[in-house]
């Protein structure tokens, strides 16, 4: 029995995000947001994981209340219970905070043997929350896990693979760790309709939402007192439009593919 | 001697007794099977509906036969032979069993009994032929879309057993015993005449003719029972069934009723034969495997693993053995219902008016609902950013963006209200079909808008089976359309058209839905357009299913192209579906082809210089098979708004 909880983030879809130049600040108004999508592979991983092994995969948010249309998503792809880690005292949280607060939340659901993260957010995208947490609550951490190869259950291991730039890695470590899994190592199976519904209408029996008192976190380390990190100002840095689209396959279009590629100087 | 109708001559009592005995027997059996049949269906006689309208269909039945002459006449010469030899048999029960019994008067007596000799006689000719002519097509002609079982061979001999019978036996009477008006009874005399001639006894004849007299009367015994236990049952159930109509898709559910009393009864879908609408299992169990769905149907065509015809049947067969066997996996295969166009050619097709695609749509309904089991990613994509392409949400007004076109505020009015739909918003070729018909309408003086936050319709949703993405969008559709004041709903895609008009209006989201086509053509007729420049190609036109099958909008299009071609527009010899519905244009099922490309060759084989479509998907499907097949330089796809609107200037 695998006790596995997956971290996801309720994110702006940033595709439809506009950034205004002049007053160097994000457009988000109107702007649905959408499960962090890297955090829809570590949901993918637990639930794979479960039907493997075993066990209970759990879900936790630090976000506003309207996340709860994102948890709402992950218990309706199988995720057994989700948890709303919400508060205005988490507000302007940067990473350190975020992990803490995460760390208090996952303290308390207490046992656990498998903690994974998505890669990274689109909207901050820093990869910083897995490594951060891994070190609050003092086990081992591994990023961009892209394989688990095997756990095993009695000896309390597990075996994983992480494929980088110039090779394979191969690692164990002993339970509980927490990882962060590489985008697009899997895909994301389709949210259940009937558990969607059902969790519609029965919202309290898949979700609980959990404020700075019943985790325990101390005041001090979380939202903006707890955050360090001070933005000082935004910019826009422009990046050089390439945009080429082939649309079929013939050998013609291949050469001109390849043209293409050499004088934009990628090969 | 006035003529009058003989009575069991040359007949011993115990064969005549036996022969009664053994009416009773089949009538009791009858009536046994298809009253515990139809009670284990959940049929009760209260579900009895619109008998006299079923009575109507049936001659629209027959005609839906004869679209296949050779079969379709043999079929109707069966069907009415039998019929008119079925008044007569009741017309001699009446007379002899209750008038002469009990109040020893008769009527088939005179001009009455010879007029009804020689209606007899035709019926049983026109009877005989048609089941000659069936058991040739099935013995030697052989269409591929007969599957000739040992059942066919039982039923076709017992009917040619009774024909022939009978008229033998008319014969012998009229040879051994000639009355003076044999030769009303003419197939009979025309028989008596050769028996004569071949030097027939009198004390032969009478030796043969009760046992003759008896197999007769005992094969419409046989026959009595065949009606309940073979496929000939077809006939009962035809009015007992309930035919499920193409565009009218049954729902399991209402959103918001479920939504308020928190309860939905699961499981949803068919998974097992116990999860099939009790009218599903009786239609079921009327199917003929005549294959006429099989050969209208796009995916089989292309070699995909579906047949529709495989669908009923096999669900019929599970239906006799077991309510609780599990379909899908290993007796239907995942396959199979993901193969489906939607496209409904099987339900236009089927004569025992069976809707093989209900089936389908129940099986994915199961699959999707419960199991969340979709192919493709596009139902994904709709959930998380409401259109199928999984496009940004605010790329959706790109098509619009120099068009400077009035967006609807709230409270607002307009005459015409544009929904563009995801595929012409969205994808770059068909956003030109969008802007083609902002530029028609503008031509026209139309008052028209569109809406600032346009999404997606939930068709693709409900194909799919997943009902509540479906109805969640829908009901935001209506919530949302209702906020404004518009007269005509206008779309340019056939598969929003349908949803809007079919499937929305059974929610109380009615509107007056126009297909662009509708509308343009609308236009040319008021004056508002006029056609100014004659087309020089030479054009074919591909019907739509959303528009052909499931809304019998066929004439408008050939209207236009008519005006704008004459002569130079010409018909595609046969239809079939492009295979873009039913997620067809959202991921590609297994097969050996694919059945866009076999539409294509289809319109080449009239030589067009210019293929006329009216909806996205099959512009899509089109201009793919074009490229693939190496047309792209010779034959152009476009919507017939495009190609009107060149020949407004
Ligand atoms: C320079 C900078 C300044 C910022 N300033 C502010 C600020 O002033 N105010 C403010 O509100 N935010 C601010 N943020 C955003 C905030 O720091 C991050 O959103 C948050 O700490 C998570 O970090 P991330 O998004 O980079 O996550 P990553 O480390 O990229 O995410 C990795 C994974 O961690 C998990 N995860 C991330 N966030 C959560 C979560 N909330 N709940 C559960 N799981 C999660 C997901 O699985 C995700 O895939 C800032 C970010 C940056 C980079
Ligand atoms: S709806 Fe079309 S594709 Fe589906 S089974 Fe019927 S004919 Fe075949
Ligand atoms: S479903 Fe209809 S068309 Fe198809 S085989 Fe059965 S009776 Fe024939």
């Amino acid at each position: 029995m695998l006790k596995i909880i997956v971290g996801i983030k309720w994110v702006p879809d940033t595709a439809d995000v506009k950034f205004d130049p002049v007053k160097g600040t994000i457009i988000r108004e109107g702007v649905e947001s959408i499960i962090n999508p890297p955090d829809l592979n570590a949901i993918e991983l637990a639930l794979a994981l479960k039907e493997k092994y075993g066990g209970e995969v759990y879900v936790i948010s630090m976000s506003p209340p309207s996340a709860i249309k994102g948890l709402k998503m992950a218990v309706a792809m199988g995720v057994d219970k989700a948890f709303l880690v919400s508060d205005r005292k988490f507000a302007a949280a940067d990473t350190l905070a975020t992990s803490y607060t995460l760390s208090c939340a996952i303290k308390k659901i207490g046992s656990y043997d498998l903690v994974i993260f998505g890669e990274e957010t689109i909207d901050s995208a820093t990869g910083h929350i897995g490594p951060e947490v891994g070190e609050m609550l003092g086990i081992p951490h591994l990023s961009y896990v892209t394989e688990v190869q095997e756990v095993d259950l009695q000896q309390r291991t597990i075996k994983m693979v992480r494929e980088v730039e110039d090779g394979v890695e191969f690692f164990q470590a002993n339970l509980p760790v927490v990882i962060s899994v590489g985008v697009g190592i899997n895909t994301p199976r389709y949210p259940i309709p009937l558990r969607r519904l059902l969790t519609e209408l029965e919202t309290n029996k898949y979700i609980e939402t959990w404020a700075l008192n019943d985790i325990g976190a101390d005041p001090e380390k979380v939202g903006f007192k707890g955050s360090p990190t001070r933005v000082v100002k935004v910019i826009a840095a422009p990046m050089p439009a390439r945009r080429l689209e082939i649309r079929e396959a013939s050998g013609e279009t291949v050469k001109l593919f390849i043209k293409r590629l050499k004088e934009a100087e990628i090969i | 001697m006035l003529p009058s109708r003989p009575y069991f001559t040359f007949m011993p009592s115990w064969a005549v007794s036996v022969f009664y005995l053994s009416v009773v027997a089949a009538l009791i059996f009858f009536f046994a099977k298809m009253f515990f049949e139809v009670r284990r269906y959940g049929f009760k006689i209260s579900k009895l509906k619109n008998i006299n309208v079923k009575i109507k269909n049936l001659l629209e039945t027959e005609k839906l036969l004869l679209t296949d002459i050779y079969g379709g006449v043999a079929h109707t010469f069966v069907a009415i032979g039998l019929f008119i030899l079925f008044l007569g048999t009741i017309c001699v029960f009446i007379e002899y069993d209750i008038l002469l019994k009990f109040f020893n008067t008769r009527f088939l007596t005179g001009v009455v009994y010879l007029s009804y000799e020689v209606v007899m006689d035709v019926a049983g000719l026109i009877f005989f032929l048609g089941v000659l002519a069936a058991i040739v097509r099935r013995a030697f002609v052989k269409p591929s879309r007969l599957i000739n079982r040992k059942e066919d061979a039982v039923i076709l001999f017992i009917l040619l057993y009774g024909g022939l019978s009978g008229f033998i036996m008319e014969g012998i009477r009229l040879a051994i015993k000639p009355v003076p008006w044999g030769s009303a009874s003419f197939v009979g005399y025309i028989l008596s005449q050769m028996f004569v001639l071949t030097g027939l006894t009198y004390n032969l004849g009478c030796g043969i003719y009760p046992f003759l007299w008896l197999s007769h009367g005992l094969t419409l015994s046989v026959a009595v029972v065949a009606f309940a236990f073979t496929k000939l049952k077809h006939f009962p159930l035809y009015f007992l069934g309930v035919q499920n109509p193409l565009e009218k898709w049954v729902t399991p559910f209402n959103l918001p009723l479920v939504l308020e009393s928190k309860k939905i009864e699961v499981p949803l879908g068919v998974n097992k034969p116990s999860t099939l609408s009790w009218d599903q299992k009786i239609n079921a169990e009327a199917c003929v495997n005549c294959g006429r769905c099989e050969e209208a149907c796009p995916a089989y065509r292309a070699g995909k693993i579906l047949s529709p015809r495989n669908i009923v049947q096999k669900i019929s067969f599970t239906l006799k053995k077991s309510l609780n066997k599990e379909l899908i996996s290993s007796i239907i295969n995942e396959d199979e219902i993901w193969s489906c166009t939607t496209d409904g050619a099987c339900v236009k097709a089927c004569p025992a008016l069976i809707n093989p695609l209900d089936y389908i749509v129940g099986l994915r309904r199961y699959q999707a609902m419960n199991l969340g089991k979709v192919p493709g990613s596009a139902l994904f994509n709709i959930l998380v950013r409401d259109n199928p392409y999984g496009l940004p949400r605010s790329e959706r007004i790109g098509w619009r963006k120099n068009l400077d076109i009035k967006v609807l505020k709230e409270g607002e009015e307009t005459d015409v209200l544009y929904w563009v739909g995801c595929a012409a918003s969205y994808d770059a070729r068909l956003q030109k079909v969008a802007q083609t018909v902002v530029k028609i309408l503008r031509k026209a003086g139309v008052d028209f808008a569109v809406l600032k936050d346009e999404g997606c319709c939930g068709e693709l949703a409900r194909r799919l089976g997943d009902e509540y993405l479906f109805q969640e969008i829908m009901f935001r559709n209506i919530e949302k359309l209702k906020k404004y004041k518009f007269r005509i709903l206008l779309t340019t895609c056939p598969h929003g058209y349908n949803i809007f008009k079919n499937d929305y209006s059974e929610f109380n989201g009615k509107f007056k839905v126009y297909s662009h086509i509708e509308f343009i053509n609308k236009l040319l007729e008021e004056g508002k357009l006029e056609i100014k420049a004659n087309l020089s190609k030479k054009v074919t036109y591909h019907d739509p299913c959303y528009l052909k099958l499931y809304n019998n909008l066929t004439q408008e299009p050939r209207k236009i192209l008519m005006k704008a071609a004459g002569l130079k527009f010409v018909e595609t010899k046969k239809f079939y579906c492009c295979g873009g519905g039913g997620g067809g244009n959202w991921f590609e099922s297994k097969g050996e082809q694919r059945p866009n490309i076999l539409r294509f060759r289809d319109t080449l084989e009239v030589n067009p210089d210019l293929i006329a479509v009216a909806c996205p998907y099959c512009l899509s499907m089109f201009e793919d098979a074009a490229k693939t097949e190496g047309y792209e330089e010779k034959v152009e796809v476009k919507d017939i708004a495009e190609i009107i609107s060149e020949l407004l200037e």
